[in-house]
């Protein structure tokens, strides 16, 4: 499945999905993160996902469970473990690494400067080329790269 | 041994480090075997100013304000083994110990090649490109007064092409 | 939070019925900070450990011993060409140099990136 399928079939379907996870969790914080933790997931497994014919209902099943691992933590008053559920085999033994490795990295795109991060994300998610960006960013092509290798350097001084 | 001879060098490089710019760097290695050098001083930079018409080109390429604003070009393309690895690193020294900052940075077929500017907003002051090959080192240094958006355009232009 | 009986308790289809009747306003931005984690996670995934930099020690060496012949006063270097028009000819060829190897990497950087996964090799030197 393509960047651009991934984002078209599972993105609108984000509204959705919040209300559920706000309904669950009833903090709108705990609830974005739940749903920004179901989509990681499902964009890591987006090439098995091509055969699913009710995506609604197949992010609402693990949606509810990563809620109800959620509740589980929360009651039991531990810091929450970040492992992932093991749906994707084989991935455990690299998930805490990863984890850190992609909360710094998240951080750092965070705090990047509006126009990089916009760059970066067209780039890096979309897979735009230089001139479809430079389309809808009205930037021309050479402000994009170093606007892009600027980006590209400070998240890769946080790996 | 090995140690002295890092320690010795790391003193000496540290020494001599101020001493670098694209002039020096030129001056060393220009009359080195293997080694093409061009040098266009401020002089002749306002000489091709004043040559009418400059800026006609295949596409219009206006060139023109960019060239009134140069006051030195210095490239150094070295084929000459013995020399390319000191070259490179005299020519990175010079690049940190400036605040050069790195436009852009690829690797192919074995070539890297780095560019950096220096500058503001609306002028780059300094340009230096750095290509470097199993057998070959390439150094371009460019100084002047650039006007920012006309030296991105004229980068951009060529390359759509 | 719910307990986790009311949850469990509930289907798929009865839960998102109460989660639409209960309507929450849905937070401004969701979807484009979801693209910005997806944009992380790809960035984070092409992040590889690097190798250890090999220091050669010995053009360390021949680099001090010619930085130590570097006493040079500044005198200027002669210009290579005496005619302007040959001169101006050395300077679109850089122009042209410059471009050309500008637009080498810009398409190496295309062509990565449209490979999903494929870690960052073009542009991953560290800056010091």
């Amino acid at each position: 499945m393509t960047s651009a399928q991934f984002q078209n079939e599972w993105l609108s379907l984000s509204g959705d999905f919040y209300r559920v996870a706000y309904y669950i969790l009833e903090d709108e914080a705990e609830a974005e993160d739940a749903v920004q933790e179901l989509f990681l997931k499902l964009w890591s497994g987006r090439d098995a996902l091509s055969g699913i014919r009710n995506p609604k209902g197949y992010g609402l099943r693990v949606l509810r469970n990563l809620c109800l691992d959620r509740i589980r933590r929360s009651r039991k008053m531990e810091t929450p473990a970040v492992l992932p559920e093991p749906e994707w085999p084989g991935r455990q033994d690299e998930a805490v690494d990863e984890k850190e490795r992609l909360a710094k990295v998240l951080d750092a795109i965070k705090s990047l400067p509006d126009r990089q991060r916009e760059v970066l994300t067209l780039r890096t998610l979309d897979g735009l080329s230089y001139e479809e960006i430079a389309e809808r960013t009205g930037m021309n092509q050479l402000t994009l790269r170093v606007l892009l290798s600027q980006a590209r350097r400070k998240i890769r001084n946080v790996i | 041994m090995k140690n002295i001879i890092v320690f010795f060098a790391a003193l000496l490089l540290s020494l001599s480090a101020a001493a670098q710019n694209g002039k020096s760097i030129y001056q060393k290695y220009s009359d080195a075997e293997n080694v093409s050098a061009v040098y266009v001083s401020p002089a002749m930079f306002r000489m091709i100013g004043r040559i009418p018409d400059l800026e006609v080109g295949e596409d219009n390429v206006n060139l023109s304000p960019i060239i009134h604003s140069l006051t030195g070009l210095y490239i150094l393309n070295s084929e000459n083994a013995s020399i390319n690895s000191a070259l490179r690193s005299d020519a990175e020294r010079f690049i940190n110990a400036g605040r050069y900052e790195l436009l852009m940075e690829a690797k192919d077929s074995g070539e890297t090649v780095r560019m950096y500017t220096i500058g503001n907003d609306r002028t780059i002051e300094g340009f230096v490109m750095l290509a470097v090959d199993a057998g070959e080192v390439t150094f371009i240094c460019l100084d002047g007064q650039m006007p920012r958006k006309d030296f991105e355009g004229l980068i951009a232009k060529q390359m759509a092409d | 939070m719910k307990t986790l009986e009311e949850i469990e308790n509930l289907s798929l289809e009865e839960l998102e019925m109460k989660a639409a009747e209960n309507a929450a306003p849905v937070p401004d931005g969701l979807e484009r900070r979801l693209r910005q984690a997806l944009a992380a996670r790809e960035l984070a995934e092409a992040a590889r450990p690097r190798p250890a930099r090999w220091i050669p020690y010995a053009s360390l060496a021949v680099a001090a011993a010619a930085a130590a012949l570097v006493v040079l006063p500044q005198r200027g270097p002669k210009d290579t060409f005496d005619d302007p028009l040959l001169a101006y000819a050395e300077v679109e060829k850089a122009f042209q140099t410059i471009s050309e190897k500008m637009a080498v990497g810009t398409d190496i950087l295309r062509d990565a990136e449209q490979t999903a996964g494929m870690p960052y090799n073009t542009l991953n030197k560290i800056q010091k």
